[in-house]
């Protein structure tokens, strides 16, 4: 008769609550705790899902260092930073959803899971910006990789690095007005390479920014000039230019890999073998990051939907623990791809 | 006789009452099979109702009688058998037998559903969820602004070309480490849950170390390729 309960949890014991426990576990308890190992293996499968990434972001950076250098300064701490902050505040407010949820407290549970959202909107706006920021310089993955600036004109290493800044600016006049005044075109250079510093970027239809202003500083302007008259080869003429740069103008572009020295052939003064490839793997790990954080929105509206058809209580509050459970997962990943991509010194 | 099946909670000085009662019941039932297996030692009670449910009393009867015996032995298999005779041979059986059963059941089985009714205790089936306070939820928050304020500010401290960051990657973890302590409550639940997480971790480390070991093998033959490439590019 009524004593074979086990399938009915909450019947006839008081308030009903929403869904009763499935025949097929031993009580309410049971049915969590497997839910709970089930969403555990399941952030398993994603740390490894990502480690995949992890990995080639290891090998790269242990491999070309001065790559990693050379492209962090084309990134923005700030809206890292500033997303870093968004992403800690939602799991905060997911937390306290799941408190909620536990003690029945449903409006505030509703306000928590919209805040987790509204701050997961923030997010990817912020993600927007970045991208399109990006998208507008030219710095796109694989083979659409064409930088509308060169390093040196970027904001932050001009504020880090000044002296090489400038320096960087007059060997670049002196190397542009000697391949103008030879009436040699930007291939003819000895940056004849597919990273040459002049070559049309890809993208934005032939605009290119190093042609369109011409430099005004006075500083480059006479060493544009004196390069010009000088009746050296370029690699000697590049080879001496180089040797006059003092420590501090030479050091900072050594390390971004700009100045480059190989065994076999002469000095180069050009952008960092393979540079796109940190865009590739920038690209490839915030937008996989970026599409848990879109499931994760679609995952918390409907949470937000249950949260007002389902009675939560101390017996049942499974849904929004594994919800939260997964968007802790996400805030974990972009914990550590924050420093790994935006704090690189 | 019949209110006996309804009791749910039976104590056990109730059932070995019932279970003395039984034993009049059973000996009647005895005498009744024997009636109806033909022998001579008549007693008059109820024989009708022996025959048409013959072989299914003298099964059941068999089960009353194990735990008859096995009422004073303890608990065991016999109270969860009588219990299922009991539920699914409940309306066919005498009334004599529903009690027996019944006084077996409620003996060691009436306790089984008695959580779902009225614990109280802490990891109960009912009461199992723990609620993190919020001096704990806001503590770590704070501590993970704090952590984060601190990764980006030992960035202007120069440590070397990996000094900084193998500090970042500590206090990443240490973020990390409180995220899942605490928001992802691993400091209070099962260890298997946090042996399965920490393990993932474990084969990151053995999936990166291993592709790390042979990371400079290809370097010269890939610029040996790109030095013929540049030369007969030219």
């Amino acid at each position: 008769m009524s004593d074979t309960s086990t399938e009915q949890g909450g019947h006839g014991h008081g308030e009903a609550v929403y869904p009763y426990t499935p025949h097929h576990f031993y009580g309410a308890k049971q049915h969590f705790e497997s839910g709970k190992l089930g969403v555990w293996l399941f952030l398993v499968t994603e740390i490894l899902f990502f480690a995949g990434l992890f990995c080639a972001y290891t090998i790269y950076r242990a491999q070309h260092p001065e790559v990693f250098y050379w492209a962090h300064f084309y990134l923005d701490t700030k809206w890292g930073a500033v997303n870093t902050i968004v992403l800690i505040l939602s799991s905060f407010t997911a937390a306290w959803a799941v408190r909620n949820a536990q003690l029945g407290q449903t409006t505030l549970l509703r306000a928590n899971i919209v805040v987790t959202i509204l701050c997961a909107c923030v997010f990817m706006c912020v993600k927007y910006i970045e991208y399109s920021h990006k998208f507008h310089d030219g710095l796109l993955p694989a083979r659409y990789f064409a930088p509308v600036h060169e390093v040196w004109e970027t904001p932050d290493f001009a504020h880090k690095h000044p002296e090489a800044a400038k320096a960087a600016a007059r060997i670049i006049a002196g190397l542009d007005a000697r391949a103008a005044g030879a009436g040699k075109t930007a291939l003819d250079t000895i940056e004849a390479r597919p990273e040459a510093l002049r070559l049309t970027p890809v993208s934005e239809g032939g605009h290119d920014a190093h042609h369109e202003k011409a430099p005004t500083d006075p500083e480059v302007l006479a060493a544009a000039a004196a390069a010009k008259e000088s009746k050296l080869p370029d690699d000697v003429w590049l080879e001496s230019e180089v040797k006059k740069l003092t420590p501090h103008e030479r050091h900072p572009l050594e390390m971004a890999g700009v100045i480059r020295k190989p065994a076999d052939g002469p000095i180069a003064f050009e952008r960092p073998a393979k540079a796109g490839i940190f865009f590739s793997i920038y690209f490839f790990m915030t937008g996989l990051h970026g599409i848990h954080v879109a499931v994760g929105i679609g995952l918390w509206i409907w949470m937000l939907v249950i949260a007002s058809r389902r009675k939560f209580g101390e017996s049942y509050f499974g849904p929004i623990d594994f919800t939260a459970l997964y968007w802790h997962l996400v805030d974990l990943i972009w914990i550590y791809l924050f420093p790994m991509l935006y704090l690189i010194h | 006789m019949s209110d006996e099946e309804t009791r749910t909670g039976g104590t056990d000085e109730t059932s070995s009452g019932n279970a003395g009662s039984g034993t009049a019941d059973l000996q009647q039932e005895d005498a009744a099979q024997d009636e109806a297996g033909g022998t001579s030692a008549g007693n008059p009670d109820a024989p009708a109702e022996a025959s048409p449910a013959g072989d299914v009393a003298a099964g059941v009867v068999m089960q009353g009688e194990v735990t008859q015996k096995d009422a004073t032995d303890g608990d065991g298999a016999s109270h969860q058998k009588a219990a299922f005779a009991a539920t699914v041979l409940g309306d066919t059986l005498p009334s004599a037998v529903r009690s027996a059963l019944a006084a077996g059941a409620a003996h060691g089985h009436g306790g089984a559903h008695g959580g779902s009714g009225h614990g109280h205790d802490a990891h109960d089936d009912e009461h199992f969820a723990h609620a993190l306070p919020m001096t704990i939820l806001g503590g770590v928050l704070v501590a993970l602004v704090v952590l984060t304020v601190l990764t980006v500010a030992v960035t202007s401290v120069d440590l070397g070309s990996q000094g900084n960051f193998i500090v970042a990657m500590i206090i990443a973890t240490i973020k990390a480490g409180l995220v899942m302590g605490y928001f992802m409550h691993l400091v209070w639940d099962s260890k298997f849950n946090v042996f399965a997480f920490l393990s993932s971790f474990l084969f990151v480390l053995l999936f990166l170390s291993m592709a790390l070991l042979d990371r400079g093998e290809y370097q010269s033959g890939i610029d040996t390729f790109e030095a013929d490439q540049k030369a007969t590019a030219k």
